[in-house]
Formats: C-alpha cells, structure tokens, sequence
C-alpha cells in the first residue's frame, strides 16, 4: 500500500533517516518505535510529504509519490495526525471537523454556496465527534478543550479524510490512563482495511493495536517483525526497553 | 443569543439604511461625499477578504484598484468603449493582473508578502507616472459615464451616480458574504489559522490564496473603475502604496474579517476626514490618533464593538 525504498533524509551533516525500506501492507496496523531522535517524526514528514527525502522513493500503491505534494497525497488518501496538536485555534470543534470534511467532500471550490447548506457534512462531523468523543463539545471553541480532548479532535481531523492510509504520531501522548483507553478501543475499531502506521511510546497500547513493529534507532531500522517477535528481541531489549526494565 | 450571520445580515442593513436616509437628505455635497464613501467601501471590502479573512495583508492593493482606473479610461477615452464595457473591460483587467502577481506573490507569507505587493504597486505607480501614453504624472481627463438618457436619468447628476455606488456596494456585499459562507471562503479562513495543517488536509493552498487574490483584484478594480468615472480624471496617485495604506485602515478600523465592518470604516473615514479638515489644518495628525486608539482599545474595530453589544445581548437574556 505505502511503500519505501532506500530512504535518506540529513539535516546537515546529521542523518536523521538513513536506507529505510519499509512496506505497508494492506490492513495492517503497524507500529514504529524507537528511542527520542530515531528519526520517527522525520520518518512521518516524508512519507507524508512535508519533507523531500535526499535520497530514495516513497510509492502509493504503485505509483511514486515521492515529488508530490503534502496536499496531492492527502487527497490521494494518506492522512496524518501530528505530534503536537495542530488544530484550527479561533473555531469550534464542529467548525475544525467540518474543515476537514469539506476538504474530503472535493466541494472546497464551491464559492457560490453557503457551507451551511451542506446538512449531510453536518452529519458526518456529528457522527466524527461521536467516534472520537467529542461531541459534547462540538460548540466549544478548540481553545477550551482540555488536552485530552484536542488529541481526540485531532486523530477526528486526520480520520474525517476518508483515509486509505493513516499515520498516527504519538495519539495517546500526555493523556490519562482513561484516555488512553478510549483512544485503543477507537483504533481497534478501525476499518479493517484501513492501513495504519503509529508511533507509539506507550508500550501496552502498542501490543494492543500493532500486528507489525518496525524499530528505529539513529535513523536506520534496527529491527521489523510481530510484536511478540519484538518483545523477544535481544537487540531491541538492549537497545530500546534496556534502560526502562 | 442571536446568529453572528443574522447580527452582521442586521448591522448591513441598518447601514444601507444610513446610506439611503443620507442620500434623501442630501445636497450636491453630500452626495460626493456618499459616492466616496461607497467607492472606498467596495475597494476595502475586497482588500478585508485578502487581510481579513485570508490573512495575505496587501501594501499593494492599490495597484489593481488604479489599474481599473486607468482602463477604464484608455478604454473609454482611446478605444471608444462605452462606459459600461470599459467598466467591465477594467474588471477582466483587474483580475488577471491580480492573477498574474498572485501567481507568484501568494507563495510567500507575512512580510516577504507585504514587501512583494508593495514592490509591485510602487513599481506600476512608477511607470504610469513617467508613461507618456497615459498622460504621465498629469493624468487622462474626460472620463465618461453611462449615458442612460434613454431610460430618463442621468449618471453625471451626483444623486443618481451615488446611488449607484450604493447599489454597486450592496451587490458586492452579497457576493463577497455569499463568499465568506461558502466552503470556499471557510477555507481561506483556515489557511489563515493554520496553512500547514489545512495542506496536510489536502486543500491546495496556493491555489486557494491566488483564488482569492484574482477576485479581490476585480472587485478592486471595479472600485477604481467608479472612481474614474465619478472624478472624469485619473492619475498615479490612485496607485500609490499610501492609497494601499488607507484602505487597509479602513479595513483595521471597521473590523478585519468583517465585510459589514469594512463598509462601515468606509463611512467613518470619509465623514471624520472630510469633517475633522474643515475643523483643523492638522486633521491628519487627528487621524492618526484616532488610529492608535481603536487599535488599542478596540482591536476588533467597530465591528468589533457592534458584535460585542451582541454578546453582551446573550448574555443578558439567558
């Protein structure tokens, strides 16, 4: 579905991603770990576009994508949620949905029409809200919700694009352990086949959603293999959990 | 409470009523000075959906405002147009010229924008200023207006010409509000918020901004088409970054983001420029007082002000 190939991005003379090959099947929930610095955000901004990488491709299916557009790739279907909420401050949460959906409609052009009459995109940002627990206060402005509640809009955000792909940097981060909760409980009830790729510190979350784990460590893959694999790694126990247990 | 669509919808309407109750009451005068007014509100609205609702502020406005000017008069006065061709000729110029500086300004954001549009206004202020063919820092006299002796009026009487102003202020309104409502012009509101996160939602952005940046060019440039036409003269100084530097007072004054609020400072400016120089020699140095004070103690202007006594109206009666 979302493939790589030979990826390398520096940052200076600092290699933050270097020869990744990694492959999205299908379907597949597949995590990315790895300690601070990895290079597992930098991963993200290539794959999603924000980023050119120096060297190597990034295919959609079978088609390259490597020269296009953050925008293009959205449209094309790779959605991504961001490591710092990155919502719309100055609207409402049915306001940031509905941002989301018109873009997702194809009906951003319409200039000839008020947003208003468009129920059936009030529909879906009511029944977003509902899936990511927020529709209590879809009339809040985005500024008065608790963290919490801004990581929920923001994978509503990424989730409202009908996404073939999408990308989840760090959903759970800073939220309690109730939170968290809700939050596995929504990803597993995820399409099945919807392709998800999610980086993840939080290691029960992680065996809870992932059927794949790729590692990275400085920018190359240290490891790729089932979560239970993984676990039993030597190298990745020294390398990743070795200084927490 | 009451919708912010329904307060802005009343706010409008209790403005044309100002417009038209002044307009009954009055003389030749006034009526110049209503024209005015009605001129700068279309020039500002189009400028308060680039700075105001898109977030692209413009030193360069007045570029495409005078371009509608001066076709209009090489249109009427060397190719013999009629003036309402030359006035939908100017139109078609204003924006794709607006499309043209767009293509490439729109990629740039804050003050690299700003510097950009100032650059290109100056830079066209200079070559009608020194263009022989365009009568040069003299300017072209002679414009025309519609000749509708047929249907028993006349527009170069100043009570049907301001009246006319108003109506063409009314109908750029209604565009411009059916715009801000409508997907589209949602989405530019977004852009300003946050351009990186509605790219990543998949909008174009660019395209969006240079959208924008042609319709406020045409509508500009259909403002600066009235003008020519109600002072039969142009010259540079329709072009100058100082003509870009007021509109976009009035837009600050009346509210950024606001089209009602931009009308409105239309208003304000005009009558308090027109009342505070029979007054005093040193009006400029009021203005600019009153400036430094709405920023300061009103920064949403009088629009803000107006939405204000809104919520204030909420609140009262739950």
């Amino acid at each position: 579905m979302l493939r790589t190939e030979g990826l390398n991005k520096s940052f200076g003379s600092l290699t933050v991603t270097r020869d990744v090959n990694l492959t999205l099947d299908r379907g597949q929930r597949h995590a990315l770990i790895g300690p601070n610095g990895a290079g597992k955000t930098t991963l993200f901004n290539l794959l999603t576009g924000e980023l050119k990488p120096d060297r190597g491709k990034v295919f959609f299916g079978s088609r390259d994508i490597t020269r296009d557009t953050p925008d293009a790739r959205a449209r094309a279907g790779i959605a991504r949620s961001f490591q710092r909420n990155n919502l719309f401050d100055g609207l409402t949460v049915r306001e940031n949905l509905l941002t989301a959906i018109t873009l997702s409609s194809g009906i951003g052009h319409v200039f000839w029409r008020a947003l208003g009459k468009y129920s059936r995109l009030y529909d879906r940002a009511e029944s977003l809200a509902q899936l990511v627990g927020v529709t209590d206060q879809l009339d809040a402005p985005v500024k008065s919700l608790s963290y919490g509640l801004e990581r929920q809009l923001e994978i509503g955000l990424a989730l409202a694009l009908d996404p073939v792909v999408l990308l989840l940097d760090e959903p759970t981060a800073g939220m309690s352990p109730d939170e968290t909760a809700n939050m596995t409980t929504m990803l597993n009830g995820l399409p099945d086949d919807l392709t998800l790729l999610i980086i993840e510190h939080d290691m029960d979350v992680l065996f809870d959603i992932a059927n794949q784990v790729t590692v990275l460590d400085y920018g190359t893959v240290l490891f790729q293999g089932t979560p239970d694999e993984v676990r039993q790694s030597e190298d990745v126990r020294g390398r990743y959990f070795g200084a927490a247990s | 409470m009451m919708s912010r669509e329904t307060w802005r919808a009343g706010t409008a309407i209790l403005l044309l009523v100002a417009a038209l109750v002044s307009w009954v009451r009055a003389d030749y005068f006034g009526h110049e000075l209503l024209t005015q007014i009605a001129i700068l509100a279309i020039f500002a609205m189009s400028l308060d959906l680039l700075a105001g609702f898109t977030g692209m502020i413009s030193l360069g406005h007045a570029a495409f405002y005078g371009l509608g000017a001066y076709a209009t008069a090489a249109f009427n006065l060397m190719l013999e147009w009629s003036p309402w061709a030359a006035m939908a000729g100017a139109v078609v110029v204003g924006a794709v010229a607006a499309l043209i500086v767009g293509s490439f300004a729109v990629r740039l954001s804050g003050v690299f924008f700003i510097m950009v549009t100032l650059a290109v206004g100056e830079a066209l202020h200079a070559y009608l200023f020194k263009s022989r063919a365009f009568g040069g820092d003299d300017g072209l006299s002679g414009i025309a207006r519609p000749d509708t002796s047929s249907i028993g009026i006349s527009f170069d009487d100043p009570a049907v010409f301001s009246l006319v102003c108003v109506g063409f202020a009314c109908l750029i309104y209604a565009l411009l509000e059916l715009v801000v409502r409508s997907p589209f012009g949602r989405l530019l509101v977004a852009i300003h918020l946050n351009p990186s996160r509605v790219r990543a939602l998949g909008c174009p952005v660019s395209r969006y901004k240079l959208a924008a940046f042609t319709l406020a060019g045409a509508i500009a440039a259909l403002a600066g088409s009235l003008t020519a036409q109600h002072n039969a003269f142009i010259s540079p100084e329709l072009l100058t970054w100082t003509t870009s530097g007021e509109a976009l007072i009035v837009v600050i004054v009346g509210g950024l983001g606001s089209l009602v609020g931009a009308a409105a400072g239309a208003g304000v400016m005009v009558l308090a420029m027109h009342h505070l120089s029979g007054v005093t020699d040193y009006w400029m140095f009021f203005m600019g007082l009153f400036f430094v004070g709405v920023v300061l103690f009103a920064g949403n202007g009088i629009y803000g002000v107006i939405d204000a006594v809104r919520r204030r109206l909420g609140g009262a009666a739950h």
